[in-house]
């Protein structure tokens, strides 16, 4: 007899886990696969993901965009449009591992490309403002294809699937990172799709995400504005886009940016400066539940809501950094850990490598310096 | 006794193994996270842990004595109405949720949410003792029971924001300096002594002895109980009706 709802409970709740090696040596995905096949319970097959730090040095320099199409039509014409726009080093189908777990996944292509210069002149922008503006186009005008990742030196992979499945599928033990997170999804308000599993990417970021944004339709309105489109059907999108927006765009501090994201109640709030990020950004704080990794190439932070409805363990061991939904999944690839510890609500865990002293360096390119 | 190495089993074959073994004494190593470990067990079994047991060891438990040898994850004694835990380590959040009997002590720190809902009836009178801190909203809408932080070894604040937020029932002790502005408005916050400290000298005695931990120094720093007012803060909430 088919149970109906209401008769079966599905114990899920998702499950993330990120680990950095901080000294920047490279290890195999098979790691990251085990930490979060220990939470296999907290996922229920409808998505599964990992990003990836430090897999394509040969081409480092490049933007590495995976993109997801639907149909062969999607890849001509999303083909079509990179031709246009950019000088593409390497091009080609991403290696799979076809397997009877993963079905109707997409056509997934990976390009290794540089914007052209003259489309930058005609623009004005920088590098990373055009590239994520043709990523934006991409998402929302070109009838099914998806842009997995657009980083560099760095890449998602991700699907609809158990994630330790989809690490098979992407041939994750192929690759080594010096940085490495993980999702697996029990996805609540929104479809399960290979475009909706985490993570989710733009250019060097990349968000996993347990919990739900209540506030996901005050914050798109609000990023909207400075045109970003959200186009992924999934609330996770809205963080992504947000820190991308704080510390690229407006040049933020990671304090600053977690004063905006997962900002103190007002009766908590001690200084003019909280005051006024609380004001200026009151459609980026990020309400509801959730415990979140936001990675870059220089490094990763864990953080929670503010106050703490998600579980979230951090360790470490020597020059590793673990994160993660459960203790247990960190013990399983690390079974003697230096120090291991709950960080509380709102409390960023940062892990950065040697040398880095931010997520991201903000300066501004401009192209006429680039060009001369 | 029958040693069980919860590594070579799946989640469900492992709960199934245990739930079908006729050993009054069982020893699972190789723990990491595999959940419901005791959980609804009825009965008097003795439990030697090593490794991490998952979430929500021993929910519902009426009964069972688990001696955990390492941490312990989210929701342990989750509902449990009798039984007797020890953690020689720390445990996650909502450690002790809803208890309605029973004992849990932690040698460490406890994460967000312990003890919420806790609640007493007669002769069932949950007790948890952490040896650490505890995060933030510790007793929140707590009914009835016992909480005894004893704040060894933290460099933490002894107790979260909002503790005992709602509260209606039951006591908190807190050993030493506490953030006051971390304990809710309608908390009656009293230091202890001498006599007073009888209700809670034998679960400080069974500490000391569990974790090794000499109770001389337990008792070096005095005591605050923190009670409810009124045990019906809300009877005045709508106007006109006096109770």
């Amino acid at each position: 007899m088919k149970l109906r709802e209401g008769e079966v409970r599905i114990p899920s709740g998702c499950a993330i886990a990120g680990i950095l090696n901080r000294s920047g040596q490279r290890f195999n995905g098979n790691t990251i696969i085990s930490c979060i096949a220990n939470m296999h319970q907290r996922s229920n097959g409808l998505g599964g993901g990992f990003a990836a730090y430090g897999i394509y040095p040969e081409y480092a320099e490049q933007y590495a965009l995976h993109i997801y199409y639907d149909h062969e039509k999607a890849r001509e014409e999303c083909e079509y449009y990179l031709n246009h726009n950019f000088n593409i080093a390497l091009q080609g189908p991403v290696p799979l591992r076809r397997q009877a777990k993963i079905n109707n996944a997409p056509i997934i292509w990976r390009y290794f490309a540089l914007p052209k210069e003259g489309r930058l002149f005609q623009e004005e922008i920088d590098i990373e403002e055009f590239v994520f503006r043709s990523v934006m186009y991409i998402n929302s005008s070109i009838s099914g294809a998806y842009v997995a990742s657009s980083g560099q030196n760095m890449a998602a992979f991700k699907g609809v699937g158990y994630p330790e499945d989809i690490g098979e599928f992407f041939r994750l033990d192929d690759y080594s990172a010096y940085m490495w997170t993980a999702h697996g999804r029990f996805p609540t308000n929104t479809p399960g799709w290979w475009g909706g599993a985490h993570p989710f990417t733009l250019l060097n970021w990349s968000v996993v995400h347990n919990g739900e944004i209540s506030s996901y339709s005050t914050n798109r309105r609000f990023l909207e504005m400075y045109g970003y489109t959200c186009s992924l059907q999934t609330d996770t999108e809205v963080i992504t886009y947000a820190v991308d927006m704080l510390m690229r765009r407006h040049g933020l501090s990671m304090e600053d940016t977690v004063n905006v994201i997962s900002a103190p109640l007002w009766e908590d709030i001690s200084d003019d400066n909280q005051a006024r990020l609380r004001r200026v950004y009151s459609s980026l704080l990020l309400n509801g539940p959730f415990s979140i990794i936001v990675a870059t190439g220089n490094g990763l932070m864990a953080i929670n809501d503010r106050i703490k409805l998600r579980p979230l363990v951090a360790a470490e061991k020597g020059d590793c950094l673990y994160v993660s939904s459960e203790e247990g999944a960190i013990k399983v690839v690390e079974p003697s850990p230096d120090r291991i510890w709950s960080p509380g609500g709102g409390e960023p865990v940062v892990g950065l490598l040697y040398g880095k002293e931010k997520l991201i360096e903000p300066e501004p390119k401009i192209i006429c310096a680039q060009s001369a | 006794m029958a040693v069980i190495d919860a590594s070579k089993y799946s989640q469900q074959e492992l709960i199934n193994i245990l739930n079908n073994l006729t050993d009054d004494d069982i020893e699972i190593t190789g723990l990491c996270g595999q959940r419901y470990v005791a959980c609804g067990w009825k009965n008097q079994k003795r439990l030697i842990l090593e490794g991490v047991p998952g979430n929500n060891l021993a929910a519902f438990a009426d009964g069972p004595e688990i001696i955990v040898h390492g941490n312990a994850q989210e929701g342990v004694g989750n509902t449990m109405s009798s039984g007797h835990i020890q953690v020689h380590g720390r445990v996650g959040d909502i450690a002790g949720y809803g208890m309605r009997g029973g004992e849990l002590f932690v040698k460490e720190h406890a994460g967000y949410r312990l003890g919420i809902h806790m609640k007493a009836y007669q002769d069932h009178k949950p007790v948890i003792v952490v040896g650490g801190s505890v995060g933030a909203f510790a007793g929140e809408y707590m009914a009835g029971g016992t909480i005894i932080v004893l704040g060894i070894n933290t460099i933490q604040p002894l107790i979260g924001h909002y503790c005992g937020t709602g509260m209606y029932g039951g006591e908190i002790y807190l050993r030493g300096d506490y953030p006051v502005k971390h304990v809710a408005p309608n908390i009656e916050k009293v230091v202890i002594s001498g006599k007073e400290l009888d209700n809670i000298i034998d679960y400080l005695h069974r500490y000391s002895i569990y974790f090794k931990y000499p109770l001389e120094k337990i008792l070096d720093e005095q005591f605050t109980r923190l009670t409810v007012q009124n045990v019906r803060p809300f009877a005045g909430l709508y106007a006109g009706f006096v109770s």
